[in-house]
């Protein structure tokens, strides 16, 4: 259980996914003007697709494809089970009123589970299934986090209104940059 | 009809190009890695562009997409294997990045997709694009190995490396203030005088 603990600590920490390894910054480059919910909102939803992802694409692997030796379909594997998944969101967002998943956020969490699932898959740090649902798990929270913060930053910035040349992306990479430092001081804690 | 209007978000075009040389700026430290995963990209791109230009008209906008992830993914997959049986250490550099090279022109050409509907301007956009991601990929591999390492495409030029802008708050950092050149540049080349009130 503890080792669970740590797993998550650690991915929401200093293993944060998004300053360790610059992955799932999409949200952070578009110019489109998020806001805190719609940030939660993309964080949560990648971090469930992320785990329901991981667990089938790891349920197959093991059971259809290491014993026929063809291991290396696994991205394919993965790319189909992301596929499904944003058809069943989209699908589900038809179905039942949602006004907090619109479309560009479902397509955002989408793709970030896309990108990060890979990244997990090819990683493969965790032994079991259970282990790579909670490894995909506090993925999905420390990218949130970190979208989380940002975002904040970001609001508070517009206040500021910093050079032209500045505003917008430059200046979220370079606070992405001293986030980094900053997470990377816990390490070793 | 705006991009946020189809709700979709808007791409800034240095952005959205720096979305997809994320991973390359985060797994290559040198510059030859960087250009190693930019090659590839640009491959992948221009053969899933194909693809999708091909097939679009006979299964819609999300058969395109679907074909072109399959595809996508399908190279990647390729690619790793070449790059395990032929250059295991090319291979374990790269780690994790190389399927990722299945992601890169995905993010690409979406944004292409939705921005543009005549091919002549989005063949001109995807070489524009590809340009732009060979610029800002070997330009952050070579001042990373530079500083880094002390070397350029792996030749020592003198004792200046520290391994501290090996890490990633560094990249992100010169990725910050490339495109705040970028548009530096980019404003410096408009005509004045063109603004409305």
């Amino acid at each position: 259980m503890s080792d669970y603990l740590y797993v998550i600590v650690a991915a929401i920490i200093w293993q944060n996914i998004v300053l360790s390894a610059l992955l799932g910054l999409t949200p952070f480059l578009t110019e489109a003007r998020a806001s805190l919910r719609n940030s939660l909102v993309i964080g949560l939803l990648t971090t469930v697709m992320l785990a329901l992802a991981i667990a089938i694409v790891r349920i197959v692997d093991a059971v259809v494809l290491d014993p026929a030796g063809a291991g290396a379909l696994v991205y394919l594997v993965h790319a189909v089970v992301v596929l499904a998944l944003a058809a069943a969101v989209f699908s589900i967002r038809n179905r039942v009123s949602c006004p907090y998943v619109t479309p560009a956020v479902a397509r955002a969490a989408g793709f970030e589970t896309a990108l990060i699932g890979l990244a997990l898959i090819a990683a493969a740090n965790a032994g079991n299934v259970g282990a790579a649902v909670v490894e995909a798990i506090g993925v999905g929270l420390g990218f949130t986090v970190v979208l989380l913060i940002v975002e904040g930053i970001r609001e508070r910035l517009e206040w500021l209104k910093p050079a032209s040349w500045l505003a917008g992306v430059p200046i979220q990479l370079i606070i992405l940059g001293i986030l980094a430092l900053v997470f990377s001081g816990f390490q070793g804690i | 009809m705006t991009m946020e209007e189809r709700g979709l978000p808007a791409w800034s075009s240095v952005g959205w190009v720096l979305a997809a040389l994320a991973p390359i700026i985060g797994g290559a430290v040198g510059a030859m890695e960087a250009l190693v995963l930019v090659a590839a990209t640009v491959v992948v791109m221009i053969v899933v562009g194909a693809i999708v230009l091909a097939v679009r008209p006979l299964v819609g906008i999300w058969g395109a997409l679907s074909v072109s992830a399959f595809v996508a993914v399908a190279l990647a997959t390729i690619f790793s294997l070449y790059l395990d049986v032929n250059a295991p250490e090319l291979a374990a550099a790269l780690g994790v990045f190389v399927p990722l090279i299945a992601v890169n022109p995905l993010v690409l050409r979406q944004a292409l997709l939705v921005e543009l509907d005549a091919p002549g301007s989005l063949y001109a956009r995807s070489l524009g694009a590809a340009a732009e991601l060979v610029i800002l990929a070997v330009a952050i591999g070579v001042v990373r190995e530079i500083f880094a390492d002390g070397t350029i495409f792996g030749a020592a030029i003198g004792d200046v490396g520290a391994d501290a802008f090996g890490a990633p708050a560094f990249a992100l950092f010169f990725a910050g203030l490339l495109v705040a050149a970028f548009r530096a540049v980019r404003k410096e080349g408009e005509p004045k005088g063109g603004e409305t009130a």
